[in-house]
């Protein structure tokens, strides 16, 4: 119950995102807002095909993960976002980024060991070009995008503390902790599109 | 059992003719115009041919996958396919931008919606020849959900060739990323359509409204293009 909840929660929330982004991708013509479209796009499409995957079947998708390389895409495109948008500022050298690889990749070597080595290794790389680039961009980016940082920053600890939560909690009642973690990351979607809109209102067309 | 081998000879023969009959038609003529044309039709046959071919060798690569992972009919249609043919589909495009590197980019792009067609085509006749004829509704209704389908993925992956080529990283990371993105769409409507009834009518509505959606996009697109530029 509390799962499905917390999915259909998130797919209308990403839903929402992905409306409002292609929408404004449309209307301003603009590259940055493309690659925020199909961030949100592609988390919305993985989290979908999982929910119906394991609607129709009674089980996750186990053969080829599908769901995961739509997800893997979505980070992908936001650290396309988010390094775009730094390229637009000479910025100095910050050597505080690195300590979020070295999170990211400790982590996931604690996750390595519950199986899928693979899908551990890409997850840590582009969280960490994700986390990089968002600490790189506080650090000395833009002052509108500051709080898209921010937010990219949260999103980025969330999903190590619900993929953390996975590995030790397994069981489906509300008390899980993985569910309300969940919601706080689509809530942080959220949050995130509504700053980026703030930070790209002056985006010229391209 | 199905014979796609005998089906691809059967319908891929009289496009290979028209092919080979196309070869030489405008070489002696004086218009430009004509000879740029007839060249263009003959790139549409030959990707639509391109696209047919595809199909086939996507079954036998699915069919590899499926028995190399162990995996169910229902498995494969949702999990191992929607990759596999994606990825094949765009393979034809990126070789002919690469190899013949063509002038005009976008427009050479569009060659992947022929790619589309030729698979959905062959996909779609594979149906007909294991399932029947008789009932014409669901037979439009499929045919026209299977083959927008493959148009809208193909667009998807359009879209990168056109909005995320200039830099190199940005054209890796972006194809690639459509490409993952078409699969997933792609395979979220083989798990709808392979349901019975109400389910399977929407899985077969969606790739059309997404279809129309694009359309509505594209021109919108195009008019606030045309309002910018200076007069």
């Amino acid at each position: 119950m509390i799962e499905n909840i917390d999915n259909y929660v998130q797919l209308v929330i990403l839903g929402i995102c992905t409306v409002v982004t292609m929408y404004k991708a449309i209307t301003k013509q603009s590259r940055l807002w493309m690659l925020i479209t199909f961030f949100y796009g592609a988390f919305f499409l993985g989290s979908l095909y999982w929910e119906l995957f394991y609607l129709f079947r009674g089980e996750t998708p186990a053969k080829f993960y599908v769901a995961e390389f739509s997800w893997y895409v979505s980070y992908m495109f936001l650290f396309l976002f988010l390094r775009l948008k730094n390229s637009e500022k000479q910025i100095p050298a910050c050597w505080i980024k690195w300590l979020i690889p070295v999170f990211a990749g400790g982590l996931g070597i604690f996750f390595m060991t519950f199986g899928q080595i693979t899908s551990n290794i890409i997850s840590a790389v582009l969280m960490s070009l994700i986390g990089m680039e968002a600490v790189k961009g506080l650090y000395s980016g833009s002052k509108e995008m500051k709080p898209v940082h921010i937010t990219t920053l949260i999103f980025f600890f969330l999903e190590h503390f619900l993929w953390t939560s996975s590995c030790i909690f397994e069981d489906g009642s509300v008390f899980n902790p993985y569910y309300y973690i969940d919601i706080m990351i689509s809530i942080s979607l959220f949050v995130m599109l509504l700053f980026v809109r703030k930070a790209l209102g002056n985006e010229v067309t391209e | 059992m199905n014979y796609i081998e005998n089906i691809y000879i059967c319908i891929a023969a009289p496009i290979l003719v028209a092919i080979l009959a196309m070869s030489g038609a405008n070489s002696n003529s004086d218009d430009d115009k004509a000879v740029i044309a007839g060249s263009n039709r003959k790139r549409v046959m030959i990707f639509l041919l391109v696209g047919m071919t595809i199909c086939l060798l996507s079954s036998y690569i699915s069919t590899y996958f499926a028995l190399v992972l162990d995996a169910d009919r229902q498995e494969a249609t949702w999990e191992i396919t929607p990759l596999v043919e994606e990825v094949m589909k765009f393979f034809p495009i990126l070789f002919y931008i690469l190899v013949f590197e063509p002038e005009k980019r976008e427009e050479s792009a569009v060659n992947i919606l022929a790619v589309a067609v030729g698979f959905a085509t062959l996909e779609n006749i594979c149906y007909l020849t294991a399932n029947g004829a008789e009932d014409i509704v669901l037979l439009a209704v499929r045919g026209f959900g299977t083959g927008v389908m493959h148009v809208v993925c193909g667009e998807l992956v359009y879209i990168g060739f056109v909005f995320l080529w200039d830099e190199f990283w940005l054209r890796f990371a972006g194809i690639s990323g459509l490409i993952s993105l078409a699969a997933t769409y792609h395979a979220i409507y083989n798990i709808l359509v392979s349901q019975d009834g109400f389910v399977a009518w929407i899985g077969y509505l969606v790739p059309m409204v997404t279809a129309l959606l694009m359309l509505y996009l594209r021109r919108r697109m195009s008019r606030i293009k045309n309002k910018l530029q200076p007069e």
